[in-house]
């Protein structure tokens, strides 16, 4: 985090986020209460899905017994913005070690906002096949989408303007859970 | 800290640092899983034009580049030497300045001239991919050989590579020397002397003539092509004393390591530098290196057009 230069300002800790992904987990087992466990799989957007995939499918885990399968899903490749962009994002893992048709997808992100990065995940998903649902769960949604995109599974609504950027860090890459805004330059 | 790459071109692996040569075999992991789907293509390079420019022939590069553009979504010209702007007399610089101008992103280039690629990527503002330049480099060849090494071995710091045959001439020797030091490999090159001359130790490779010697502690041998025509140049005395001495046959394989890898960056001439009976046999890595090339040249130019402004 002290990589930022700019002007930055925490938003959330800890416990807060914790909840969040409380919410998240209850809406979900509530929504899939009647499909079998095999059904459902979580996918994590790289990189800050990922960490959240996984404590859902604990989460669902603990309230449920329910053993969810987890996949991480890399989006670099299906951007809209190459050459756009002052640097080119680092390729991280795609994993999915299940077979992902006909199953209800959920895809996991930390934050949404414009919704480019959901459209490219759609892409990249629909290439390993044809799942029966996607579902969109986000930690934190701060609005301003440019795209028509929604999530069906949301921790936390929050209003930040177009000038900041809305970054997380999670104990499993950065060891601590944080919400944190950084002014754009 | 997430690795940025910046380079508009890939030249040579003698210019890379070694975090870039580690991020762009990274970046192929992941293109490698791309050609394991179902769905073997992915929207990162579409609407992006990529020109093939192969002055001097090829084949199995030109149709490994071609199908990673391809796997890419971009768009693909194709030239050769016999294009029609070559024999009217424009120049390289200029035909490509055309093709420029018609809006292409990257070229990719093979030409018998040493350095066609670094003069083309300091004059044009497209990316420039080096698909081999004379006897200088052949950077795409080396690193999907390096891939190759440390998919099959977990590391490249310590291995023992060997490279046997005509060094001399050779552009996959000294990129896989270049990149293979960087590292952290220990590289021997071995054939005859008149082929491998003591020189190639100042660039940091043990020089060896006899190939008992060479290889009796290799993890990997990478065997070049010995092209025909060097004989008559009078290299060495016939194919066939060639092969005797620095040919791998079945019975070269006694004094090996068993688990060593038996590399070639193709095409092979059976019977003369490695025996079919090596060549298809359980230590071989060679089609493997073909498959990996895909790999390691679509993350090549994802990584080149990435850095495009």
């Amino acid at each position: 985090m002290n990589d930022y230069e700019s002007e930055h300002e925490t938003m959330f800790e800890g416990d807060c986020i914790s909840e969040a992904i409380e919410t998240i987990s209850e809406a979900i087992c509530e929504h899939i209460a009647n499909d079998p466990p095999e059904s459902v799989a979580l996918i994590g957007i790289q990189a800050g899905g990922v960490p959240l995939a996984k404590r859902i499918a604990r989460s669902i885990r603990e309230r449920t017994g329910r053993e969810i399968e987890v996949g991480t899903l890399d989006i670099s490749m299906y951007r809209d913005d190459i050459g756009k962009r002052k640097t080119l994002p680092m390729i991280r893992e795609t994993e999915i070690p299940f077979d992902i048709n006909d199953k209800i997808i959920i895809l996991a992100d930390d934050v949404l906002q414009s919704g480019r990065s959901v459209r490219a995940a759609l892409d990249a998903l629909t290439d390993f096949g044809r799942p029966g649902q996607i579902r969109l769960a986000a930690l934190i949604d701060r609005g301003g989408r440019e795209f028509p995109i929604h999530a069906d599974y949301v921790g936390m609504k929050v209003s930040v303007g177009p000038e900041w950027r809305v970054c997380m860090d999670w104990v499993e890459c950065n060891g601590t859970d944080s919400v944190f805004k950084v002014k754009k330059q | 800290m997430d690795f940025q790459w910046t380079k508009k071109d890939l030249l040579s692996l003698y210019d890379l640092s070694r975090d870039e040569i580690l991020h762009i075999l990274n970046t192929a992991e992941e293109f490698k899983k791309v050609s394991q789907r179902n769905v073997k293509k992915v929207p990162a390079l579409r609407g992006r034009t990529v020109v093939n420019l192969f002055v001097e022939p090829s084949t199995r590069t030109r149709v490994s580049f071609e199908l990673a553009e391809q796997r890419l979504s971009a768009d693909i010209i194709n030239m050769n030497a016999d294009v029609s702007s070559f024999r009217k007399g424009e120049t390289l610089l200029d035909t490509l300045k055309n093709i420029q101008a018609l809006q292409a992103d990257i070229v990719v280039i093979r030409h018998q001239a040493t350095g066609a690629p670094n003069f083309l990527a300091r004059e044009l503002n497209m990316g420039v991919v080096n698909a081999g330049d004379g006897a200088h480099s052949h950077p795409t060849q080396a690193l999907l050989d390096i891939f190759t090494m440390r998919e099959k071995k977990g590391r490249i710091e310590g291995l023992n590579v060997v490279i046997v045959g005509d060094i001399l001439h050779s552009r996959v020797a000294r990129s896989n020397a270049w990149g293979l030091i960087k590292l952290g490999a220990n590289v021997t090159f071995a054939g005859p002397a008149t082929l491998v001359p003591r020189e190639f130790e100042q660039i940091g490779v043990r020089v060896c003539h006899n190939l008992k010697d060479a290889l009796a502690e290799a993890d990997v041998i990478n065997l070049l092509r010995i092209q025909l025509e060097r004989q008559q140049r009078g290299y060495f005395p016939s194919l066939g004393e060639y092969s005797r001495f620095f040919g791998i046959h079945p019975e070269t394989l006694r004094y090996i390591k068993k688990d060593a890898l038996i590399m070639h960056p193709g095409p092979i001439n059976r019977g003369v530098e490695i025996d079919s009976a090596v060549a298809d046999g359980p230590q071989s890595v060679i089609l493997e290196q073909v498959t990996n090339g895909l790999a390691v040249r679509m993350a090549v130019l994802f990584l080149v057009a990435g850095a495009l402004k």
